[in-house]
C-alpha cells in the first residue's frame, strides 16, 4: 500500500505556486517529478541562455551551454545540497562553460587574439541595438565579461561573483572596475 | 549603472533566438526521463495494460518481420535515417566507463554520467593503460595530457604524426606513426626514435601484455611483429607474413594469442607466433571496415558495408570457428568503428548518416530472438561542437576504465 500510495503521489500534478521555493522544486525533481523540473527550467532559463550569450556573443554557443548546464544540473540532481541556493550553483556553470568556450574559440584562432570579435554583428540583426555595447563588451576578456555580466545582468553582489568563479574579491572589484573603465560611455547616464 | 543595465538587458534580449527555449525544454524534458528515480514497482493495472499491449505487439512485429516483409524497416531507414525514440543527448555512458572521443578539431573526454570536457584542439587521441592520460597530437606535434586537459610533455617532430598508441601494462612506451615511419617515444616524453617503415594507413598495435610486443604493417603490406625492448632502437623482429592487400586495421586479442589483420575484403588470423591460423573472404560485395576484439577475446565485432545496398552491418565473428560470422545489427549508411564497454556487455557503434551513437547490448541480443535493439543517441555532432556553425561526426571513441 505503502508504494502505491507513493506512486499515486507522483503521478499527482504539482500544483506549483509562484511562492514555491527552489528548494521544495528541487526536492520534487529528485522524487521524480517533471512539473518540477519544467518549472526549474522556465525560472532560469533566461538568466541562463543571456548570461551565456554575453560572454560569448555567440547565439549558437549560448544555446548549447544553457542546455549543457541544465543537463549538468540534472545529473547532479539526486546529491544536490537543499540547503544551497539553486541560481548562483547554475550560472557558476554556465558562466564557466562560457568562459571555458570563449578561451576554446580564441585559441583556435577563429578570431584574433589581439582583435574585438565581430560577434555582435555576427549575431545581431543589421541595425539592431546595442551593436557598441556588445563589441566593447567583447574587447574585454572572457573573465571580465562575466563579471560584468554576474554583476549588472544578474545582480550577484561581488563576494557571490567571487564564490562562483573562485576568485579573491579583490579580483573581481579590480576585474569590475577594468571592465567598467572599458565600457566606457555605457556606464553613464545620458544628459537631459 | 542603470544604464549600463538595460543596455546589456536590451542587447541580449534582441539577439535571442525565440526557438531555444523550447529547443531546450524538450532535450531536459527527454533527459529528465532517461534520468528521473522509478518506482521499483508497477502499479498492478499498469503491469496488466503492459502485458496484453506487448502480446498484442507481438503478434504484430511477428507478421511485419515475416520474410520478404522488409517495408517498415526500409521505410525509416530511408525517409528518417535513425532510430526512433533516440535520446537527444548524452546524459550517461550505458555501462559505465569513460570516453575519449575525436571530433572535427578538438578531443573531448566524456564521462560516466555524460559531462563532456574538452582536452583541446587535437586531431587524435588515445587512452593511457589505466586512462590517467591521454596521448594526443595535433599537425607535427605529440603530447600527453591529463583527463582535465593539462598539458604533461609535448614533443615536436619533423612530419604529420598519427595513429599514436599507449603500450599496454606498464604504459612506459608509445608508438605512434610519423609520416612514413614509425616511432617510439618514452610514456614520460623521453627517447624518441624512429623504429622502422611503415604503411601509411594502419596504426601500430601493442600486445595487450606488458611485453612490448609490437605489430605493424611495413610498406610492402606485411604484417610484422617487433619486440621493442630487445637489440637497441629497432628492436628485435618476431615474425613476418605474407604481403596482405587493402589492410586497414590490426588487432591483438585480449588474451594476448591472436593477431587479426582487418583487410577490406578479408579477414586474416594469425598466432601469436605468426602461424597462420584463419583466413576468410568476406561475402561478395561486402568491405570491412573496422573491428574490434570483444573484451574476454573470444569475438570480434566486424563492421562491413555492402557499396551496392549502402547498408552497412555489425557482425560478431567467431574466432575460434573459421571466422564465421553471426549478424547483429544492420541498417542504411555507414556505421564507425565500434568500442567496446569494460565490463565487454555494451558496444558502441557510431551511425554519422543519423548522427546517433547507438548502444548495443550483444549478450542480450543473443538470449532474445530477432536484431539487437539499441540505445541510441541523437544529435551526436552537435554536442561536440557548441555553438559551432560547422559540426562534424567524431571520427573516432575509444572507451576507457571507469
Amino acid at each position: 500500500m505503502a508504494v502505491r500510495a507513493e506512486i499515486a503521489a507522483l503521478r499527482r500534478p504539482l500544483r506549483l505556486p509562484g511562492t514555491v521555493a527552489d528548494a521544495a522544486l528541487v526536492r520534487a525533481a529528485q522524487r521524480g517529478s517533471q512539473d518540477a523540473v519544467e518549472e526549474l527550467f522556465t525560472r532560469h532559463w533566461r538568466g541562463a541562455y543571456r548570461t551565456a550569450l554575453l560572454v560569448t556573443g555567440d547565439r549558437a554557443a549560448a544555446e548549447d551551454i544553457a542546455q549543457e548546464s541544465f543537463l549538468a544540473a540534472l545529473r547532479a540532481l539526486p546529491r544536490f545540497d537543499l540547503r544551497r541556493p539553486l541560481r548562483p550553483w547554475l550560472h557558476r556553470i554556465v558562466v564557466n562553460r562560457a568562459i571555458d568556450w570563449s578561451r576554446a574559440r580564441a585559441h583556435r584562432g577563429e578570431v584574433a587574439a589581439d582583435a574585438a570579435p565581430d560577434a555582435a554583428a555576427v549575431d545581431a540583426e543589421p541595425g539592431a541595438f546595442g551593436e557598441d555595447i556588445m563589441a566593447a563588451l567583447m574587447a574585454l576578456a572572457p573573465e571580465q565579461r562575466a563579471v560584468i555580466v554576474l554583476r549588472y545582468v544578474l545582480d550577484f553582489t561581488p563576494g557571490e561573483i567571487a564564490s562562483a568563479l573562485d576568485l579573491p574579491r579583490g579580483t573581481v572589484n579590480s576585474r569590475l572596475r577594468r571592465g567598467l573603465d572599458t565600457l566606457g560611455d555605457h556606464v553613464q547616464e545620458p544628459s537631459a | 549603472m542603470n544604464r549600463l543595465r538595460r543596455d546589456l538587458e536590451r542587447a541580449a534580449r534582441e539577439r535571442e533566438d525565440p526557438a531555444a527555449r523550447e529547443r531546450s525544454l524538450r532535450v531536459v524534458r527527454a533527459a529528465y526521463d532517461e534520468l528521473a528515480p522509478r518506482p521499483r514497482r508497477w502499479p498492478w493495472r499498469a503491469f496488466l495494460a503492459t502485458a496484453l499491449l506487448a502480446a498484442v505487439g507481438a503478434a504484430g512485429v511477428a507478421a511485419a518481420s515475416a520474410p520478404r516483409s522488409d517495408v517498415g524497416r526500409f521505410v525509416r531507414g530511408v525517409l528518417g535515417v535513425g532510430e526512433p525514440r533516440a535520446t537527444p543527448a548524452l546524459v550517461r555512458v550505458p555501462g559505465g566507463g569513460r570516453l575519449l572521443v575525436s571530433a572535427g578539431d578538438d578531443a573531448w573526454i566524456v564521462a560516466t554520467d555524460g559531462a563532456k570536457r574538452r582536452l583541446g584542439a587535437y586531431t587524435g587521441a588515445s587512452w593511457s593503460p589505466r586512462g590517467m592520460f591521454a596521448v594526443v597530437w595535433r599537425g607535427r606535434e605529440l603530447t600527453a595530457v591529463d583527463p582535465r586537459g593539462r598539458v604533461r610533455w609535448s614533443l615536436p617532430g619533423e612530419r604529420a604524426v598519427a595513429d599514436a598508441r599507449w603500450a599496454p601494462g606498464d604504459g612506459h612506451l608509445i608508438a605512434y606513426r610519423s609520416g612514413g615511419a614509425l616511432r617510439i617515444v618514452g610514456g614520460d616524453g623521453a627517447g624518441d626514435h624512429r623504429l622502422a617503415s611503415s604503411h601509411r594507413a594502419v596504426a601500430p598495435a601493442w600486445r595487450p601484455d606488458a611485453t612490448h610486443t609490437l605489430a605493424y604493417t611495413d610498406e610492402r603490406g606485411r604484417v610484422t611483429v617487433v619486440d621493442v625492448d630487445a637489440a637497441g632502437d629497432t628492436g628485435v623482429r618476431r615474425w613476418r607474413g605474407q604481403p596482405l592487400s587493402g589492410v586497414r586495421e590490426l588487432l591483438w586479442s585480449p588474451r594476448n594469442d591472436r593477431l587479426l589483420a582487418v583487410g577490406a575484403r578479408r579477414l586474416t588470423l594469425y598466432g601469436a607466433g605468426g602461424t597462420l591460423l584463419a583466413s576468410r573472404p568476406l561475402p561478395a560485395g561486402a568491405r570491412a571496415e573496422h573491428a574490434a576484439w570483444t573484451p574476454r577475446g573470444s569475438r570480434i565485432a566486424l563492421v562491413r558495408s555492402n557499396a551496392r545496398t549502402t547498408r552497412s552491418e555489425i557482425v560478431l565473428v567467431d574466432a575460434a570457428d573459421d571466422l564465421r560470422a553471426r549478424p547483429l545489427f544492420g541498417r542504411l549508411g555507414r556505421f564507425g568503428a565500434p568500442a567496446w564497454s569494460p565490463d565487454g556487455r555494451w558496444l558502441l557503434l557510431p551511425w554519422p548518416a543519423a548522427d546517433q551513437w547507438l548502444f548495443l547490448r550483444p549478450e542480450a541480443r543473443a538470449r532474445a530472438a530477432g536484431e539487437a535493439r539499441p540505445t541510441a543517441v541523437a544529435n551526436i555532432a552537435r554536442q561536440f561542437a557548441p555553438g559551432a556553425d560547422r559540426v562534424a561526426f567524431p571520427r573516432s571513441v575509444q572507451w576507457c576504465c571507469p
